[in-house]
């Protein structure tokens, strides 16, 4: 396979939304038919030849008019300069908003934070990049746990901005001593 | 210790070092024989070492024997150390004895407390007020001091000290004592009797 082929690829993908199509005449995608589907997509920030971050996920399909890109099973890291992951996360699927740079989670999701040493498990979260905000819908049950203590509740949101958390619908956690 | 938390609401700042954790509406805090409940409780410091109680607070331990209502309570878990403020009722159910204060400062490590203002002692048919008193639950002595005034009974104690032993009941006075005695007249039928 021409070793060339895929770097192209991705890099396509990243530069997509800057072609005119159309001219191309390709076929309109309705909101149903993403314009491309990919199986075991990789993708890859690099800045002055530093991993920032990695995405992977078995599959993205990419919706060029409404500019959103949709991951099953997909598996997000975020590195330091030294390479060293400081965030991954885990999601049955997410939607990102390439506009807004919003996503969107639904099923499962788990979220490590190696810098702040917590991580974060549950269901359907929503993170807005503009108000720097992670919400939970009122019903789910979302758990925190931070080396011995832990929180369980419904009615999350957070600041990602801030590291601060809310949970309005009857929290409870527990501590353990060291 | 561990301790297990609930609340209405709970929000918390997780960036390292400035951990901290609000319960706000029905707060509650359980940590072995200890039990708080708050309208608002925050957690922080290294290890959650302070717990800060804030509106109708109520501070049980079943093991000491302890009940303290009270407005604010400042509590240090490493140190053992309490700060309660406002309209505080303080039920020694070891001792049967209900104190009152607005200010009250106890060390539960050497289960002392240094007790201010407004200072209200109940215990059976001893009542006393002061302006300050220090409260030695191991000893199970109470001292009364700032215009210190004791009844026992129907009599009555005033001095510049008054010590209580809330074991014997036994009051001792120091400087300035003035005490009235109330003699109870001797009923009818003994008085015939005696004819």
């Amino acid at each position: 396979m021409n070793k060339y082929l895929f770097p192209v690829l991705i890099t396509l993908i990243t530069a997509s939304c800057s072609f005119d199509y159309s001219e191309a005449q390709w076929e309109k995608e309705g909101e149903e038919y993403p314009g491309l589907v990919i199986n075991n997509f990789r993708h890859t920030v690099v800045r002055n030849s530093n991993i920032l971050a990695k995405i992977q996920a078995e599959e993205a399909k990419e919706y060029r008019e409404s500019n959103i890109l949709v991951l099953s099973q997909v598996y997000f890291a975020e590195l330091d300069d030294k390479g060293k992951i400081t965030r991954e996360a885990t999601a049955d699927q997410g939607k990102y908003n390439k506009a807004t740079e919003d996503i969107e989670i639904t099923g499962k999701v788990i979220l490590k934070d190696f810098s702040e040493n917590f991580t974060l498990e549950g269901h359907n979260l929503s993170y807005s990049k503009n108000n720097h905000t992670i919400k939970a819908p009122e019903e789910t049950e979302i758990s925190i746990k931070k080396e011995n203590y832990y929180i369980t509740g419904k009615g999350f949101s957070a600041d990602t901005k801030e590291m601060k958390i809310n949970f309005d619908k009857k929290p409870e956690g527990h501590y353990e001593e060291n | 210790e561990d301790f297990f938390f609930s609340a209405d609401n709970l929000e918390a700042t997780l960036a390292k070092g400035k951990e901290k954790t609000i319960l706000s509406g029905n707060a509650i805090v359980n940590a072995g024989s200890k039990k708080m409940t708050a309208d608002k409780i925050e957690l922080s410091g290294t290890d959650f070492r302070y717990v800060r109680c804030i509106g109708n607070v109520r501070f049980s331990d079943s093991e000491d024997g302890i009940l303290i209502q009270a407005q604010q309570l400042f509590f240090d878990r490493d140190k053992e150390l309490s700060h309660i403020e406002g309209n505080i009722i303080l039920e020694d159910k070891k001792n049967n004895t209900v104190i009152k204060a607005e200010i009250i400062d106890y060390d539960q490590k050497n289960k002392q407390a240094f007790i201010q203002i407004n200072v209200r002692l109940f215990k059976e048919d001893i009542t006393g007020r002061s302006e300050f008193a220090k409260y030695n639950r191991d000893k199970k002595i109470l001292t009364l001091s700032g215009s210190p005034i004791l009844y026992k009974g129907e009599d009555k104690y005033s001095a510049e000290r008054v010590i209580v032993d809330l074991e014997t009941k036994d009051v001792t006075m120091e400087g300035k004592i003035e005490g009235q005695i109330i003699q109870k007249k001797k009923s009818e039928n003994t008085s015939q009797g005696e004819n």
